[in-house]
């Protein structure tokens, strides 16, 4: 049990080089700034599992993103409405209206279209400003962290040894 | 490649969406029925339930069974069931979030069925304002009720009634008092004996002093004295007999005023009795009273469940999006236009078979849209049916035409023939219950219109074969007799009905032979009825306001006082003259 636990986090903590973290990071505020079901979750879905991106860094990011998701609400429909007023547009819409492939995407819905439209916008200045923070943590945060209690019994419990096992990995996350 | 591709990933992909769309092919069909469930409910007010839903993909459809719509107002009865309900949507349609359904077909349709259970749910509280009574309530209160049929005695009618005999006798006592106080006082101003006895030694004055002057100018002395003697005499005896006259008429208007009195008591039997007795006026339109109540149910529920149901059905009008109420987080849905435009909601055809009364009834219904201006063509309905063995004839067809949402214009034309109808509750007081029994509907042609909120129906019907039973509430009352006996001998009749105002508050009429033959007939007993109540009232007004009535007649025994004296005053005068 503890092994398969192991096998898990193994999994989910591969790809852990800076850029492949601030992907999934920039992949979890796509997916948590459009709340609505629709096909381009299933799309995100297969773009994390299949590209070398941390897994756990999305699951994380999902939720924090999702925080502010909830946060941004109003801006998001503003950002959405505006997109999809926009009288230039409105024969692109109506185009894409008539489509059922489109019609998946939710993309008349204003929080669909003002969360895809803002995390258009930060996805690249987010992942460059991801992989500097991260740099920074590991640079200067990390072995500090490992030297508290905390960090310390969970190294000391069975699961992290056999995650240590079943990983090889010895460094750090 | 394997630098970017995690191959294994998407193997876990397949396996997470194999998942997802088993976990959604378990759950799905108890999702539709759940969702069919909660919407029904909420639409229709009471408990919708059904046995089981059956969403297939290929081709994209949905199998309801054994539907049951609960009547809001009777909750151990299903308004509406049905055995199987299957609809075909549009694929493409579906996909773009237009329920759109090709075509629906409804078997084993009934109406108003027993249920095992209670389909009541909590009822939310009125809004303020609310009518406690129902439309059917005010229309039966407009039509007139049977009086009832439990005969108040006289004297517990009197008890609870003011009677004008009674005022009238205090008003005429008060009027005699006051009189024989006026005469009274100008009695004590006119000359009285004493007066007279002064006359009389004035003259025997005259007589004794004719020795002491003599000569012609001593006897024209006298002479001139015995006139002013005179003069004052026939003046006090002019007032006298004024005074007279005017106690004389008086009286004469008094007496008038107690012959009227006298009169009184029978004027209050006959007030009485207007009010609390049968009459073949008093009870106004007897095909009203007998067949009202049953229409005026039948329009109360037509217009209920056409007032539930018309929005969900045909004039459910799309509502600006920008302009609902927006949840966190789920934005707005906003609709371009379309080169192609539909209603989101759209039963292309709806073929349905139905059980009506013993008549397996047949058709089917056309465009029922969300938003018949985009589809641009009325809702469409056509059925027809025939009784077992074909006896007997249904036709069903009409329009609810909201294309023009300015100017709905809803429309139903039926026509029934050779249908036979038994154990028909007509009336349901607690004086009595009139059943019609049996009956054959040769004919009826109905029409209904409905523009905006204006209503405007017309019904005719012609029934032969018909048996009634009259059944008394409580104790046995004249009237259930003579109802029975009147309607025990009716075999035909006519109905013509008519619904106007509007769907709120509809005005309603009906007429029929029936209650011409009922008028004819209960006459006599009415009448009968009537005259022995009179004879009963008056008698105990009459004890009531005997008493009164002597009273205010020893009142006169006054004037006559006055009178004897004023008489006798009058001859103490003329005597001395």
């Amino acid at each position: 049990m503890i092994t398969l636990l192991a096998k898990l986090l193994k999994v989910l903590n591969a790809e852990t080089d800076p850029g492949q973290i601030s992907a999934a990071l920039c992949l979890a505020m796509f997916f948590a700034f459009m709340p609505l079901m629709t096909l381009q979750h299933l799309i995100l879905i297969f773009l994390v599992l299949v590209l070398r991106v941390n897994i756990t860094g999305f699951i994380l990011g999902w939720m924090v993103f999702s925080a502010v998701a909830f946060i941004i609400d109003p801006m998001l429909h503003a950002v959405g409405m505006a997109v999809l007023s926009a009288g230039a547009l409105e024969g692109l819409w109506s185009t894409l209206y008539d489509s059922g492939f489109w019609r998946l995407t939710g993309f008349n819905n204003t929080i669909v279209m003002g969360g895809f439209v803002i995390a258009l916008v930060l996805a690249v200045p987010l992942y460059f400003l991801f992989n500097f923070l991260i740099r920074r943590y590991r640079q200067y945060f990390l072995a500090w962290i490992q030297k508290t209690r905390l960090a310390q019994m969970v190294k000391g419990s069975r699961i992290f040894a056999a995650y240590q096992t079943v990983s090889g990995w010895r460094s750090s996350v | 490649m394997s630098r970017f591709i995690r191959w294994p990933g998407l193997a876990a992909f397949f396996v997470i969406v194999a998942l997802g769309a088993s976990v959604w092919l378990l759950m799905v069909d108890y999702a539709v029925r759940h969702v069919i469930e909660k919407t029904g409910t909420k639409a229709v007010g009471a408990r919708v339930e059904v046995a089981d839903a059956d969403l297939s993909l290929f081709p994209l459809g949905l199998e309801i069974t054994g539907l049951q719509v609960t009547h809001p107002n009777s909750p151990m009865r299903n308004a509406v069931v049905v055995e199987k309900i299957r609809m075909n949507f549009h694929t493409g349609e579906i996909i773009k979030g237009n329920k759109v359904v090709e075509d629906l077909s409804a078997t084993g349709v009934g109406f108003d069925k027993p249920r095992k259970t209670s389909g009541a749910i909590a009822k939310k509280e009125k809004p303020s304002g609310a009518s406690e009574i129902s439309v059917a309530e005010k229309m039966r209160e407009k039509l007139g009720r049977l009086p009832s049929a439990t005969a108040e005695s006289a004297r517990q009618i009197i008890a609870n009634e003011q009677l004008e005999t009674l005022k009238q006798a205090q008003t005429l006592q008060q009027e005699i008092a006051d009189a024989r106080d006026r005469f009274s006082k100008r009695l004590e101003n006119l000359p009285d004996q004493e007066t007279f006895a002064g006359y009389k030694k004035r003259i025997n004055d005259l007589k004794g002093g004719s020795g002491e002057s003599g000569g012609l100018l001593g006897t024209l002395g006298r002479a001139g004295q015995a006139g002013e003697i005179r003069k004052d005499i026939q003046a006090d005896l002019r007032a006298l007999r004024e005074t007279r006259q005017d106690l004389a008429d008086t009286r004469e208007k008094l007496q008038t005023g107690l012959a009227d009195l006298r009169a009184a008591p029978g004027r209050d039997a006959r007030r009485l009795t207007d009010k609390y007795a049968l009459s073949p006026k008093g009870i106004g339109n007897m095909s009203a009273l007998i067949l009202g109540p049953k229409y005026a149910g039948w329009v109360e529920n037509s217009l209920s469940w056409y007032l539930r149901l018309s929005p969900h059905v045909s004039a459910m009008m799309e509502k600006s999006r920008e302009t609902e109420k927006r949840r966190r987080g789920e934005g707005i849905d906003l609709r371009f236009a379309s080169r192609r435009p539909v209603p989101e909601y759209w039963i292309k055809t709806a073929r349905v078979s139905a059980d009506m009364g013993g008549m397996d009834v047949s058709g089917q219904i056309s465009d029922i849209a969300s938003d018949p201006r985009v589809l641009g063509r009325p809702l469409v309905f056509d059925f027809a049916g025939v009784g077992a063995d074909n006896a007997g004839s249904v036709k069903i067809n009409g329009r609810l035409d909201r294309t023009n949402p300015e100017h709905p214009a809803d429309r139903a034309d039926f026509q029934i023939r050779e249908h036979t109808l038994s154990s028909l509750q007509l009336l349901d007081q607690d004086s009595m219950s009139v059943v019609l029994s049996k009956a054959r509907l040769d004919a009826v042609d109905g029409s209904i219109r409905v523009a905006g909120a204006e209503l405007d129906a017309e019904i005719a019907a012609d029934l032969s074969d018909a048996r009634f039973d009259v059944n008394p509430g409580g104790k046995e009352h004249f009237l259930v007799r003579a109802l029975a006996s009147a309607l025990g001998d009716i075999r035909s009749f006519d109905v013509a009905a008519s619904l106007g105002g509007t769907l709120t508050q509809p005005e309603m009429s009906i007429d029929s032979g029936l209650g011409d033959v009922l008028k004819a007939s209960l006459s006599r007993d009415l009448e009968k009825h009537r005259a022995q109540m009179q004879q009963h009232l008056k008698q105990a007004i009459s004890e009531k306001t005997g008493g009164a009535i002597d009273e205010t007649e020893s009142g006169f025994s006054a004037l006559d006082a006055i009178e004897q004296e004023l008489k006798k005053r009058l001859n103490l005068g003329a005597s001395i003259l």
